[in-house]
């Protein structure tokens, strides 16, 4: 049984590991991953139809605990034991939760002190207790209900059977209700680098570079135990070098190199051969800004940028944190006919993010007969995908991976070749 | 060949030395003569070597004519390889060599204006810095440091235009030798004792000095190594609070700490000046005064051993220098790369990230890769990953070369002999699989992923002892705030720069090509002083190395189109090397298998076998015509650089290609040529499959985890879902909503037929299931109707090319869907005992579980589909919440079953 300490408006943890409130969903499994043989039976419950209007929860069956994550952010938000008997509680030290001590309303305020009067939610028969960031709820029948109004130390109980805890929550801030992920605390940084904002920038249909805007944490000299959240805006181009990339945004946590180019064959100049024949381009994996960057094997310049959005539901979830990407795409149309010429267009700028639903931009940014690419990923360990395909639709320099349920998956912006113009020679 | 006579038509001509077949013994009477020229007691000079000038040193370059990314030429469709450019120092001047991809070495530029320190030719700058370009119509340019200079000799630099002859600048440094240029598209780096200046190369102007180099008494007495915006050099100090993570760890036997701590140096010490005495004695000179001034250098402050790189780019003072007031901005590593040596050489791999590094002994080289964080060095790591370990005599490293993808390093020392090391860029032990293919693999095999081997346990297991044993890693963490914290180190997952770091794996050489002569370095030249000659370095046999794509052509016979078909296929490229008797001698390298058994496995030990080739003997006469600047037009310096410019590539009748016209090639550049058609699909191409290593298993594939939705439309799990489960040997996953799009994608008629049976199963249940949902939004209107989208089926078995075939079933999008036959059963069959090997309970029992879920599930979802329905943006708590615990806690109770 899972032995773990209390800190309101926190966390919930033991010695070796802790879930912080705005923690991201990614730090949360791998301390659930590490903790493989304890802790089993994890589910992770989402919406596949709405991935961002239900929060995103990691249950843990067998220990009653249930993380719930904020489907925007993909943050931990609350910290719930749903199941006091699964899971032993301490706080400052000191259980209060076992399966001796049981908490009652007398041993939580032997252990936490003094607080507000209870509310009674006669709809549940459940009388809450709250402190700061940090709730109890006691179903109570209703028959205690009229007297409760002195708070819950007044009410008397047959025999000392005093109601026990049936739910405990952990969250930010004075409401259960009204909570928010707070901000990724300093704390779950270990050392990485996250991006609040990447923008696109876009001139003339084909992209110019890409401005992040870093966070991380920094440190002043000779303050090395102060941690200190640290912005930083950096660009990266096409063309650019590794040590241009390195520079910009730090080392990748990995590098990925391709071994072969399955959509090689779709090539339209197939003649064309790379100076040393087969080589393999790289990617730069940037997990925890979801970015992946390609290199080019051969002249080691950036030639593909890749942004994850990282919805449940989709292959590669959980491998990527979400890019908050904002890409400004200017489509051109026909004007409507009687106030122009033929052929005259006006120009329109639709901004795409992270959020973006495919179907309600789709029409402004693709020709009904372009069609789109079925990307069915499957693994050679399993037999199949369960999450089904996604389709890929190529607008301008960029192509949009799709969901199923309409969300942008990934989003892939190449370079154009530069085309020499034939009048020049 | 025809093609021939009609390239000679236009051909630039010039003295031209045709490639020779490799003879070792050729070899070695050059070798022979270079000493009899220097040393004529010991060999009676013959009369060849009479009319031939003596080289002094030699070097290959990079410019404009095989930059890869800047030359269009490099693009063009008949590209067969870059060209070498080879720069050769002689006692009354330089001389340049153009050795083309058919193996002709042109000889593109001869001076004797007096002895030539240095000569590099400058590629067109890249402006990163904004300044423009003054010299646009001069370039291309060459930089000399020559005795002529103003002032002292070699005491300045001068640049001399290639177009028009012209000196178009200079710049004196008064009484201060110029040791050394570095230069790329950038920035130009001039090297000076114990000083370095860097300029910008558009007006060549001065950006900042460094001055605090540890100086070295070896050929290069300052050390650098440029990338392409970072300068790496050997410090004087070690400044803590700018220290990197990581840095030199210990060399297998002989610890870091060790060294560092015990107390007499006795051992260590001893080692080496036996060393140098070995040497000394038997070379006649001897020199112990460099040791000696190495430690008096001790003695104020200074550690020999530092590394410090910084970001050129991003210094914007006139002066930098590591210490304890400045913030650090432009560092982007400092660390401790040899225990108690000077450093000796320094050289970056083509991507820039790796470092390699040698100290005065030359007996172990480091390899390190450069984990910089974006904000400080501090917060930065260097990951060792290699010793190179040479051997146990002192050894002067006079040149470091990578390959163009990192998997080889050449290093070569004073006497001539260049030891080749594999190693891959992400560090690892180096076997067959990674080095017997002509592309990077991945780190993890597919074995190692599918094992499980790479994820946690690695790292853990290896924390210890690295920390212990490397004091310069450890009591870095309080570097990283939050490291404070007890569980961030088992938290993390991906983050490189955080511990635990790689222990460095030690690599002897797979090769070493010798001169032929074991070279005796001659005593008779001492009395001779360092200003007479260039270099200074007289005891100094002069080599270099470069990987380069084969030279296209075979000696007598041509062969040309099965040469070509054969360098397609070579794991790496061919190794060029230059010696200072004159030869340069093309090397081909083949790894392969130890062959210890019969059997080759991914993780046999490597062997290389290296053949001589073709050979140049580009020793300038002494009767030889000067080619100076300006050069003609149709110089191949001059043509490479109007190329880069205008990005038009030089024209096809220089090239050997008969058929192709000018405006072919520009085509095949621009690749549009084919219509809109071609565009509108071009982006196809562009989609991009796999991106990163993924885990063996992904976090849905459990058995830890397993993922449930919340069902918003509950019709969709009906009766059909059952013999989907019973399908699915994965059925962790079987609660998965899997209503999507299957209704659209039968009216599509997707289903991809299974030709293959023996082929990895990746049948999706999903498809098979009629479709008894009402449809969704489709993404992509009119997909049904009038056109039938591509299916691209990929997976992780990226790694293994045994499983290319399953790809071979894509394309089959318009097939009707097959109803389930007898291959559909062994198919499933397959699966099932594949998946009772992958999962860790069996099978059958997840199988029920999941079934149970369902009805759960099932039973339930009337609460859901009405709350939900209704609920969008809601507060969880409200209902979806409710729900959860509600269905969860009635089977808390199986999932302990499953797991």
């Amino acid at each position: 049984m899972l032995d773990l300490e209390v800190v309101p408006e926190r966390s919930l943890g033991n010695e070796q590991w802790e879930f912080i409130l705005g923690m991201p969903f990614y730090q949360g499994v791998n301390i659930l991953k590490r903790q493989d043989r304890i802790i089993k039976g994890v589910q992770v419950w989402y919406s596949s139809q709405g991935p961002l209007s239900i929060d995103l929860v990691i249950y843990l069956s067998q220990d009653g605990i249930r993380l719930i994550f904020d489907p925007v952010s993909q943050r931990l938000k609350i910290i719930e034991v749903s199941n006091m008997s699964k899971v032993k509680l301490k706080y400052c030290g000191v259980h209060f939760n076992t399966s001796q001590i049981h908490p009652t309303i007398e041993q939580i305020d032997q252990s936490f002190g003094a607080t507000h009067p209870g509310v009674y939610n006669s709809e549940k028969q459940l009388f809450v207790l709250n402190f700061r960031g940090l709730s109890f709820d006691f179903p109570i029948e209703s028959k205690f209900e009229p007297r409760y109004a002195h708070g819950l130390g007044s009410l008397q109980f047959p025999n000392g059977a005093s109601p026990v805890v049936s739910r405990m929550c952990i969250y930010s801030g004075n409401s259960l209700l009204e909570t928010r992920a707070p901000p990724l605390p300093i704390t779950c940084y270990h050392g990485n680098c996250y991006v609040d904002c990447l923008e696109v920038i876009r001139d003339n249909k084909s992209t110019t570079a890409l401005k992040f805007i870093l966070f991380t944490e920094g440190n002043e000299p000779g303050k090395l135990l102060d941690p200190r959240k640290k912005i930083v805006e950096r660009l990266v181009k096409f063309g650019d070098c590794p040590n241009d990339v390195i520079s910009a945004l730090g080392c990748p946590e990995k590098v990925f190199y391709k071994s072969d180019d399955k959509m090689k064959i779709h090539t339209p100049d197939t003649h064309r051969y790379s100076v040393r024949g087969k080589s393999s381009d790289y990617f730069y994996n940037y997990f925890t800004m979801g970015v992946d960057i390609l290199f080019d094997a051969n002249t080691h310049q950036v030639k593909k940028f890749v942004l994850h959005t990282n919805y449940p539901g989709h292959y590669n979830f959980n491998m990527y944190c979400r890019c908050e990407f904002k890409i400004p795409v200017i489509i051109e149309r026909e004007k409507p006919q009687p106030l122009a010429q033929t052929g005259e267009t006006e120009e329109e700028e639709v901004i795409i993010t992270a959020y973006s639903k495919w179907d309600s931009v789709q029409k402004s940014l693709v020709r009904p007969d372009n069609r789109p690419v079925i990307l069915n990923r499957a693994s050679s360990t399993n037999t199949s995908n369960p999450f089904g395909p996604t389709f890929c639709f190529g607008v301008q320099d960029m192509v949009f991976e799709v969901m199923q349920n309409q969300h942008i998956a990934s989003v892939a912006i190449y370079q154009q070749k530069q085309i020499t113009p034939v009048a020049v020679s | 060949m025809a093609a021939d006579t009609q390239r000679k038509a236009y051909r630039y001509t010039c003295s031209m030395v045709r490639p020779q077949i490799f003879s070792e013994k050729s070899l070695m009477e050059s070798v022979v003569d270079f000493f009899s020229d220097v040393v004529p007691q010991a060999y009676t000079g013959s009369q060849k070597t009479e009319d031939k000038e003596k080289i002094q040193w030699v070097r290959f370059e990079n410019c404009d004519c095989n930059d890869v990314a800047k030359n269009p030429d490099m693009f063009r469709s008949d590209t067969k390889g870059l060209p070498l450019l080879l720069i050769l120092g002689y006692s009354n001047g330089v001389q340049i060599w153009n050795i083309t991809t058919n193996g002709e070495a042109q000889e593109v530029l001869s001076m004797r204006q007096g002895p030539v320190r240095i000569c590099r030719i400058l590629p067109n700058p890249d402006p990163v810095l904004g300044y423009t370009d003054s010299y646009v119509s001069k370039r291309p340019l060459v930089i000399l440091c020559d005795s002529s200079s103003a002032g002292q000799p070699y005491c300045g630099v001068k640049f001399v235009s290639l177009r028009t002859g012209d000196e178009v600048h200079s710049i004196s440094f008064k009484t201060l030798p110029v040791q050394n240029i570095e230069c790329n598209k950038r920035f130009l780096v001039l090297v000076f004792l114990e000083k370095i200046c860097v300029h910008e190369t558009s007006q060549f102007q001065q950006l900042f000095w460094i001055t605090s180099c540890f100086p070295c008494s070896g050929p290069t007495v300052n050390p650098i190594a440029l990338s392409s915006r970072w300068l790496a050099y050997a410090d004087k100090r070690l400044v803590a609070m700018h220290q990197s993570c990581g840095g030199m760890s210990g060399d297998g036997s002989q610890s870091y700490a060790a060294t560092v701590l015990s107390a007499a140096k006795g051992a260590f010490k001893g080692l080496s000046m036996f060393g140098e005495a070995m040497v000394s004695s038997v070379t006649g000179g001897s020199k112990s005064t460099p040791v000696k001034r190495d430690y008096v250098h001790l003695d104020n402050g200074n550690r020999p051993g530092i590394v410090t790189v910084v970001d050129i780019q991003n210094i914007h003072n006139d002066h930098f220098n590591v210490n304890e007031d400045n913030e650090g901005d432009g560092l982007i590593a400092h660390f401790h790369a040899h225990a108690n040596e000077p450093v000796s050489n320094l050289a970056f791999d083509p991507t820039g990230t790796l470092l390699v590094t040698a100290c005065k002994l030359g007996h172990n080289f480091h390899v390190f890769r450069l984990m910089a964080h974006p904000v400080s060095s501090s917060l930065g790591a260097v990951h060792h990953l290699y010793t190179l370990h040479r051997g146990e005599t002192t050894a002067k490293v006079i040149d470091i070369s990578f390959n163009h993808d990192s998997r080889w390093i050449t290093v070569s020392s004073h006497r001539g002999t260049t030891h080749l090391f594999p190693i891959t860029p992400y560090g690892g032990s180096v076997n067959v699989r990674t080095h017997c293919k002509p592309h990077v693999v991945n780190r993890a095999s597919r074995f190692h992923r599918s094992a499980g081997l790479d994820e946690f346990d690695h790292s853990v297991g290896r924390r210890s002892p690295v920390l212990s044993t490397s004091p310069s890693s450890s009591g870095q963490y309080d570097r990283y705030p939050t490291l404070i914290q007890q569980n961030t180190l088992n938290n993390n997952m991906g983050n490189p720069r955080l511990p635990p770091y790689p222990h460095p794996i030690t690599i002897y050489p797979a090769f070493q090509v010798k001169q032929p002569l074991n070279v005796v370095l001659n005593p008779g030249n001492k009395n001779q002083s360092p200003s007479h000659s260039p270099t200074g370095f007289d005891n100094i046999y002069s080599v270099c190395a470069r990987f380069c794509t084969p030279r296209l052509c075979v000696v007598g016979s041509p062969k040309l189109d099965m040469e070509r078909r054969e360098a397609g296929k070579r794991p790496v490229d061919s190794l060029f090397i230059m010696a200072q008797s004159g030869i340069l001698v093309e090397y081909v390298l083949e790894p392969r298998a130890k062959s210890v058994t019969d059997k080759v496995t991914d993780d046999c030990m490597l062997e290389l076998n290296v053949v001589g080739r073709m050979q140049w003997n580009l020793q300038r006469l002494k009767n030889s015509q000067e080619l100076r600047p300006p050069l003609p037009s149709n110089s191949p310096l001059i043509l490479a650089h109007e190329a880069v410019v205008s990005q038009i590539p030089t024209a096809p009748d220089l090239y050997d290609l008969p058929g192709l016209t000018r405006q072919d090639s520009k085509d095949s550049l621009s690749s549009d040529h084919s219509g809109k058609d071609d565009t509108d699909e071009q982006w196809l191409s562009q989609v991009e499959i796999i991106t990163h290593a993924g885990p063996h298993r992904r976090l849905w594939m459990g058995p830890q985890f397993s993922f449930k939705t919340y069902q918003e439309n509950t019709t969709v799990l009906s009766s059909t879902s059952s013999s989907l489960l019973s399908q699915s040997p994965e059925s962790n996953m079987a609660t998965m909503d899997l209503m999507g799009d299957e209704g659209d994608l039968e009216s599509l008629k997707l289903q991809p037929t299974r030709s293959n049976p023996v082929s990895m199963p990746n049948a999706r249940p999903a498809y098979r299931r009629l479709s008894g949902s009402d449809s969704s939004p489709v993404p992509g209107q009119g997909i049904g109707a009038q056109s039938v989208p591509m299916v691209i089926e990929a997976g992780s078995f990226d790694q293994s090319p045994h499983l290319l075939d399953v790809y071979s079933n894509w394309t089959e999008s318009t097939v009707a869907k097959q109803p389930r036959g007898s291959d559909d059963l062994e198919e499933d069959r397959l699966k099932e005992t594949l998946a009772d090997a992958m999962v860790e309970s069996p099978c059958k029992d997840i199988e029920k579980l999941s079934l149970r879920h369902q009805d759960i599930f099932g039973s339930s979802n009337e609460n859901l589909s009405t709350s939900s329905g209704s609920s969008g943006g809601l507060i969880f708590n409200k209902n979806a919440e409710q729900l959860l615990a509600d269905n969860v806690f009635s089977m808390t109770g199986e999932s302990a079953d499953s797991s």
